[in-house]
C-alpha cells in the first residue's frame, strides 16, 4: 500500500491516512484480510508521529474497516469487499476537490458537470 | 565517581606521557652522573612538584570549562558533586604520579646510598596536594581563574616593588621591625624550628590539605543545583 | 477538542533571558503537551537554543521559571536531566581525544535505562565508526553520534537542537524516520527547534514560533490549518484593504481586482471581515508548514 500525504491538504494527517487507506480498498490494492503496516513501519515510512497513525487506525477499527488480530496486526475486515461505502466517501472527497478548483477557476457547477460527462463520454469511444 | 576518574586518567594520558619521559630523562642523566662518580644528587634538591599540580587542574578542566554550558554539565549529576567528583579523579592520578616518583627517587637514592627516610620526607606531598586543591578550586570557582591570577600576580609583584622601596628609608625600617606582626611570625617561625620533624611533618602536610579542601568546597558550591 | 485539561511535558513562566543587552528570550510561556511532537520555530539567534539550555539547567534564567514534567529545572536539575535526551546545536564534542564508543560507553554509565541493544543498532545504521576518535569523525557523523547518545536511554523528553543540520542530504530524511520510530517504541515528548521547516512537515503536530526571543505563536497543527489560510479575493476597482488586513506578503495583481494574502483567523470570522472590507472570497487554501510559520512570524513582527 502506498501512501501519499499532501500538505497542502486541508484536512488533518490523521484524515489523509485513513482516506489513503480506503483508497487502496476501493482501487483493490488491498483486499479482505491483508495486513496493513504496523503503526511503526507507517509512521517511519511517512515520517509522522505515530499517535496520528494510531489515530488514523483506531477510527478505521471503529468504523469496521480493519481489525486488530492479537500479537499479528492489523488487518483489512473481511466484511471489506470494495464496497460501495467507501466508493461513495471517495467520490464526495474527488466531486468536493473538483468543485473547489471549479469555483476557483469562475466555473459553476453545471458547467462543470456538462464538461465531466463530455470529457467521460470521449474518453469511451 | 568511577567512571569520572577513568575520564580524567584518559584525557591526562599525554600529560603523564611527558612526565614519564621526563622521568626517563632524569634517569639517564643521574645515571651518567653516578657512572662518572658524581653523587647522583644533592640532598638539597627541591622538585616543583607543587608548581606542577597547581597547574594541573587547568589541564583537568581544559576540556570542560565550568562556566559555560558545557557537555559535562548535561549529565544527570549534581552539579557540585560533579565538579568535586572531577577534582577527585584528578587527585587521584596525582597521587598516583606521585606515588611513582617517589619510588623512582627511592631507587635512585638507594643507589646514591641516602637513607629512604630523608628521601621520603623530601617529596612535598602535603604541599602538592594542597596546591592542586588550590589551583582546582580557582578553576572551579572563578570564571576567569586566568585573569585573577594574573591580578594577583601584579599585586605580589606592585607589594614587592613597593616594599623594596620603602626599605630603603631607614626609618620605615625601624617602624616595621618594632611592629606586633613582626615579632608574631618571628615566634611562630621560633615555634616551627622547635617542633621535632614528624610533627613539623604532619602540620605542614595536613594544615595545607585542610586549607585546600577549604577553599575548594565554596568553589565547587558556586554550581551546586539547589536554588 | 475533548475539553480535557492536557498533561504538559514542559511548561515555562515568564521565562527571560538576558546577556548583557541582548535579549535571549523574552517572557516566554511554553506549553508543551505530554507526547507532542513540538517544532519550535525561529530565525538563528531567536533564542531557541536557549530555551533549551534553560530546561537542562545549563543557563540560569533572567527571569521567569521552567518545568519539565512538573520538576522546576532550577531545583531539580539532575533529576530532570535524567529524563532528557538532549541534541546540541554544535557538533564539537569537548572529548574530542576519545573514540566515538569509549564516549558511548561514558555516557551510558550515567543513565540507568541505557539501551545498548538500541545504540548498537542505530550506530549501525547510521554508520558512525566507533573505533576512531570523536574529533577525526566527519561533522554529519559527530551529529548522528550525538543523535544516537539523545535517543539511547530512551528518555521522555528529547531535545533536538537542529536535528538534521550537518547531516548529508541524504541521511537527513532516514534519520528523521528513526526518529518516528523510535517515538512508535518509546512514548516521547520531542522539542525540535529548526529552521529547516519543511523537513518536519509531516512530524510536527504541534509549532512555537519565536521572533527575537519572544513566543509570537504556539498552537496545535490543526488549529494552524484552520487558522492560518491563504485566501484569494475579488475586490472592486480602486480597493484599499483596510487597516487590519493590511499584513504583509499582500499580493495584488496587475488589474488590482485580485488580491491574494495570508490571513491569520478562524476562516468564518476572516470571511466575514473580508466581505465586511468589501472583497468576494474566491478561494481558501491551507499552507505548507513553513509558509504558515513566515506568516505568524510576520504577524508577530507587525504587532510590536
Amino acid at each position: 500500500m502506498l501512501v501519499n500525504l499532501d500538505p497542502q491538504d486541508a484536512r488533518p494527517l490523521y484524515l489523509q491516512i485513513m482516506d489513503e487507506v480506503r483508497r487502496a480498498i476501493v482501487v483493490g490494492t488491498l483486499r479482505a484480510e491483508d495486513p496493513l503496516p504496523s503503526v511503526r513501519e507507517l509512521a517511519g515510512e511517512l515520517v509522522v508521529n505515530p499517535r496520528t497513525v494510531s489515530q488514523a487506525y483506531q477510527e478505521l477499527e471503529r468504523e469496521g474497516v480493519i481489525y486488530v488480530r492479537r500479537g499479528q496486526g492489523t488487518f483489512v475486515s473481511p466484511s471489506v469487499r470494495r464496497g460501495a461505502g467507501e466508493r461513495r466517501s471517495l467520490a464526495m472527497a474527488v466531486a468536493k476537490r473538483a468543485l473547489l478548483e471549479a469555483r476557483r477557476n469562475g466555473i459553476g457547477a453545471e458547467e462543470l458537470v456538462t464538461m465531466i460527462q463530455k470529457l467521460a463520454a470521449r474518453e469511451d469511444e | 565517581m568511577l567512571e569520572q576518574v577513568r575520564i580524567v586518567g584518559l584525557s591526562l594520558r599525554i600529560a603523564g606521557l611527558l612526565v614519564a619521559a621526563v622521568l626517563a630523562v632524569g634517569t639517564v642523566m643521574i645515571g651518567v652522573d653516578l657512572v662518572g662518580g658524581g653523587r647522583g644528587f644533592d640532598a638539597d634538591d627541591t622538585f616543583p612538584t607543587a608548581l606542577i599540580s597547581f597547574l594541573l587542574p587547568f589541564a583537568v578542566w581544559k576540556n570542560d570549562r565550568p562556566f559555560r554550558p558545557v557537555f559535562l554539565w548535561t549529565l544527570p549529576v549534581d552539579r557540585r558533586q560533579l565538579a568535586l567528583a572531577k577534582v577527585f579523579a584528578g587527585l587521584v592520578w596525582l597521587t598516583a604520579a606521585l606515588t611513582i616518583f617517589l619510588a623512582w627517587l627511592l631507587a635512585l637514592g638507594l643507589l646514591a646510598g641516602v637513607s629512604p627516610a630523608l628521601t621520603f620526607m623530601r617529596v612535598p606531598f602535603g604541599a602538592t596536594i594542597a596546591t592542586y586543591l588550590f589551583g582546582s578550586a580557582l578553576v572551579v570557582g572563578l570564571r576567569y581563574p586566568l585573569r585573577w591570577l594574573l591580578g594577583a600576580a601584579g599585586v605580589f609583584f606592585l607589594v614587592g616593588s613597593l616594599s623594596q622601596a620603602l626599605e630603603s628609608y631607614s626609618g620605615v625600617q625601624s617602624l616595621l621591625g618594632s611592629s606586633d606582626l613582626y615579632y608574631a611570625t618571628e615566634n611562630a617561625r621560633n615555634t616551627w624550628q622547635t617542633l621535632p620533624g614528624l610533627a613539623r611533618w604532619a602540620l605542614g602536610t595536613f594544615l595545607p590539605l585542610g586549607a585546600g579542601l577549604a577553599a575548594l568546597w565554596p568553589a565547587a558550591s558556586r554550581h551546586k543545583e539547589n536554588r | 477538542m475533548s475539553g480535557l485539561p492536557e498533561s504538559f511535558a514542559v511548561t515555562t513562566h515568564g521565562l527571560s533571558m538576558r546577556y548583557g543587552k541582548q535579549t535571549a528570550l523574552d517572557s516566554v510561556d511554553l506549553r508543551i503537551p505530554e507526547g507532542a511532537v513540538y517544532v519550535l520555530i525561529g530565525a538563528n539567534g531567536a533564542g531557541k537554543s536557549t530555551a533549551m539550555k534553560v530546561l537542562l539547567n545549563l543557563e540560569h534564567p533572567s527571569a521567569g521559571r521552567a518545568e519539565v514534567f512538573g520538576l522546576d529545572t532550577a531545583g531539580h536539575g539532575p533529576r530532570v536531566r535524567a529524563q532528557v535526551g538532549y541534541m546540541p546545536e554544535s557538533h564539537e564534542h569537548p572529548y574530542g581525544w576519545m573514540t566515538a564508543g569509549r564516549l558511548i560507553r561514558h555516557v551510558a554509565a550515567h543513565y540507568p535505562a541505557w539501551d545498548h541493544a538500541y545504540a548498537g543498532r542505530l550506530i549501525e545504521v547510521l554508520g558512525v565508526r566507533v573505533q576512531r576518535r570523536v574529533g577525526t569523525l566527519s561533522k554529519g557523523e559527530k551529529r548522528r553520534l550525538q543523535f544516537v547518545l539523545a535517543l539511547a536511554h530512551r528518555p521522555p523528553l528529547l531535545l533536538l537542537d537542529e536535528p538534521t543540520d550537518g547531516f548529508d542530504p541524504m541521511v537527513r530524511n532516514r534519520t528523521l524516520a528513526y526518529l518516528a520510530e523510535h517515538l512508535a517504541d518509546t512514548p516521547t515528548t520531542v522539542v525540535i527547534a529548526t529552521h529547516h521547516i519543511h523537513e518536519v512537515e509531516s512530524l510536527a503536530d504541534h509549532v512555537g514560533v519565536l521572533s527575537a526571543g519572544r513566543l509570537v505563536a504556539q498552537m496545535s497543527r490543526d488549529e494552524l490549518r484552520r487558522t492560518v489560510l491563504r485566501y484569494r479575493v475579488e475586490v472592486p476597482e480602486g480597493w484599499e484593504a483596510p487597516p487590519e488586513l493590511r499584513t504583509p506578503g499582500l499580493r495584488r495583481s496587475r488589474g488590482g481586482r485580485e488580491v491574494q494574502w495570508t490571513l491569520i483567523g478562524e476562516e468564518r470570522d476572516v470571511t466575514a471581515r473580508l466581505a465586511a472590507a468589501g472583497a468576494t472570497v474566491r478561494d481558501v487554501t491551507p499552507l505548507a508548514l513553513e509558509e504558515a510559520a513566515l506568516a505568524l512570524l510576520a504577524e508577530g513582527e507587525r504587532l510590536d
